[in-house]
């Protein structure tokens, strides 16, 4: 009668070449072996490859609850509601403060003012007392223009969330909206709004991107 | 906001701030405790309470390693202290529940349902070491460390693991039976 390996035994073929002898010898001459061998294999591989659990939906609540904070409006990172109302709006209010500011700057700048206000502090890139100063404001201008254009783009991709198809043109926005940003912040590195909005734009892509991966894993790994 | 001005305003107290913190982590720290602790209700408790402590010793972490890395070892902490707390289990497979009904024949697909509840029907020694070993990755030194067990009782525990989640899997391909090295 063929004595073959236990599952226990074969279990500990898995880790590697140190674990080397007779077991192994076995393992290469005998078929059933090597089938089990390989279905723990697909096991292991299987077990590697379990997707992110969402957590429950009111865990933050009783979380906060429990650490007596007050309640803040929620960070909504993968709602609807935050990704074509709020942030919006907000993106707008801070694009209108932007375009403002740089108008008010260059009327500044055209006419030889040395103390620009606060929101023209951009204007002092290198191209600042030069001729250079106005290309460089139009080109910031440009740009803002660009994201606005892209952000009101935004509102027209439904169902981002829940389909692929959507979620992808979602992340092509995205990517020319961090684009667009990373241009203007080549005028205004300093900005420290422009850089914000830089950097919620960079975590709505990690979170679509991060949110479609999961979903399209989720369902099955070949075993 | 990176991780680094998230923490600083957490720890100056900012709830936005440790509510973002939360939504970046916790897919990874809901995760790894509901595997270790095999159990939905268990693991509601484990990882509400492993937030609770992250904020509270918030100002004891020094930032040597990436936020996300802390927490999840502190996660992990969090469910092998409850899971000592409670103590030996009797051997899932013998409750009252049922089998988590392998599929048939070897050339399937693995379903992560079956997978999952494979998972949860291990006895919490196995489960722990199988979760954090062949799904988080860890090695057997660390995993020695986090129990406070030898490398080769890890191994052991380990081997055992897998044995049982394909005796769970396939348990018409019984080998453990006479005529087999044991």
């Amino acid at each position: 009668m063929v004595e073959h390996l236990s599952r226990e035994r074969i279990a500990g073929l898995l880790d590697g070449p140190d674990e080397v002898g007779p077991d192994r010898e076995h393992l290469e001459a005998c078929e059933a072996c090597t089938h089990e061998y390989e279905q723990m294999v697909r096991v292991r591989m299987a077990l590697s490859a379990m997707p992110e659990l969402e957590p429950p939906a009111e865990e933050w609540n009783r979380i906060r609850e429990r650490l007596g904070l007050d309640a803040a409006p929620t960070v909504q990172r993968y709602s609807l509601p935050a990704l074509f109302t709020v942030r919006p709006l907000w993106a707008a209010a801070v694009i209108a403060l932007f375009a403002a500011g740089l108008v008010v700057g260059r009327q500044l700048v055209s006419t030889g003012t040395a103390e620009p206000p606060l929101n023209t502090a951009v204007l002092d890139s290198p191209a600042t007392d030069t001729g250079g100063s106005t290309d460089a404001t139009e080109a910031y201008l440009r740009t803002v223009a660009e994201i606005e254009r892209l952000r009101s783009e935004d509102a027209s991709i439904p169902g981002a969330w829940s389909d692929p198809s959507a979620a992808t043109e979602r992340l092509m926005k995205l990517d020319a909206l961090i684009e667009a940003s990373r241009e203007a912040l080549r005028t205004a590195p300093t900005d420290p709004a422009l850089n914000d909005f830089l950097f919620d734009v960079v975590d709505e892509r990690a979170s679509l991107a991060g949110k479609l991966n999961r979903s399209l894993h989720y369902t099955s790994v070949e075993y | 906001m990176t991780d680094a001005r998230l923490l600083a305003a957490a720890r100056a107290g900012d709830a936005r701030a440790m509510e973002s913190l939360y939504r970046e982590h916790s897919g990874r720290v809901y995760s790894v405790v509901r595997r270790l602790v095999g159990d939905d209700h268990l693991a509601e408790d484990v990882s509400q309470d492993a937030w609770v402590r992250a904020f509270e010793k918030l100002g004891s972490f020094r930032g040597e390693a990436a936020f996300g890395t802390w927490m999840h070892r502190l996660a992990v902490n969090t469910a092998l202290n409850r899971l000592r707390r409670r103590g030996r289990r009797p051997e899932v497979e013998s409750a009252a529940e049922p089998p988590p009904a392998p599929p048939e024949p070897d050339d399937r697909i693995l379903n992560q349902r079956v997978l999952g509840q494979a998972l949860d029907r291990l006895p919490d020694g196995y489960r722990r070491v199988l979760v954090m070993h062949d799904v988080e990755g860890l090695t057997h030194e660390e995993i020695a460390e986090q129990l406070g067990v030898a490398v080769g009782t890890s191994k052991s525990q380990l081997h055992k693991a897998r044995a049982r989640m394909r005796d769970l899997l396939a348990p018409n391909e019984g080998r453990n039976e006479a005529g087999y090295h044991g």
